[in-house]
């Protein structure tokens, strides 16, 4: 989102406010606005703030897809990691795709690396999409949601072909 | 004659593209990156951009666009 002055008279000097909602965001990001003005030796710059974002807790992934041909099977992790001092512990709480999707939880680390292995049970064609919200001890991050989304795809049959036999093989009589 | 000339083509011509410098506006980014360091999730990033127009016309922002 972007705030700014439109008209800036000869000496003068303009604002330019740009604004970046982090809720979602973990890590580094950065954000580029380009601005475009009537000089003509510069009709574009690019401003740019960028920041490193702190979370309670970092996932490697918040969501997990799964996409292929029926009869595959698919595997997806989902990294917890605590970064806080605090030991973590995390409680399933709810999970939406009981019969499409399995999972495991485990402990890497005592209180500080966790692992989410999703495996597709049903490897039958279609879509499916759901959940798997887990519940922390820490205040700051009360709960983690790990959203699953699938598609399945028909698998196609190669098209049979009608034998013709090769040409100059035709017997004369 | 021919000097004289000369000049007065010269004379002309640098007039010109002065009188057409002064007309323009020239825009000046003291700064084009701000760097936030470590910041909470869900804490706001919010950056105020200055640009100097050090031209003789007015300067316009005609638009921003996020990316």
């Amino acid at each position: 989102m972007a705030h700014f002055d439109r008209v800036i008279p000869p000496g003068g000097e303009g604002k330019i406010t740009l604004k970046v909602n982090t809720k979602g965001y973990q890590g580094k990001i950065i954000k580029s606005a380009r601005v475009y003005t009537n000089d003509p030796a510069k009709r574009m710059t690019v401003l740019s703030i960028s920041a490193f974002i702190k979370v309670p807790i970092y996932l490697s992934s918040r969501y997990v897809y799964f996409y292929g041909m029926e009869g595959q099977k698919h595997v997806r992790v989902v990294d917890i990691i605590a970064k806080q001092n605090k030991p973590l512990e995390l409680t399933p709480e709810q999970y939406t795709l009981g019969e499409k999707v399995s999972y495991e939880l485990r402990e890497l680390e005592k209180g500080k690396k966790f692992r989410v292995t999703f495996t597709n049970k049903n490897t039958s064609p279609g879509s499916y999409y759901g959940y798997l919200r887990l519940k922390t001890n820490y205040q700051e991050k009360p709960e983690i949601t790990i959203r699953i989304r699938g598609r399945i795809l028909k698998k196609r049959l190669p098209k049979k072909r009608p034998l013709s036999a090769p040409k100059g093989l035709h017997g004369s009589g | 004659m021919k000097r004289v000339a000369i000049f007065f083509v010269t004379y002309v011509a640098i007039l010109g593209s002065v009188c057409m410098a002064a007309n323009i506006p020239k825009a000046v980014f003291p700064e084009t990156s701000f760097s936030f360091g470590g910041i909470k999730q869900g804490q706001p990033l919010i950056h105020t951009f200055s640009v100097v127009n050090q031209g003789q016309a007015p300067l316009k922002i005609e638009r921003v666009r996020p990316g």
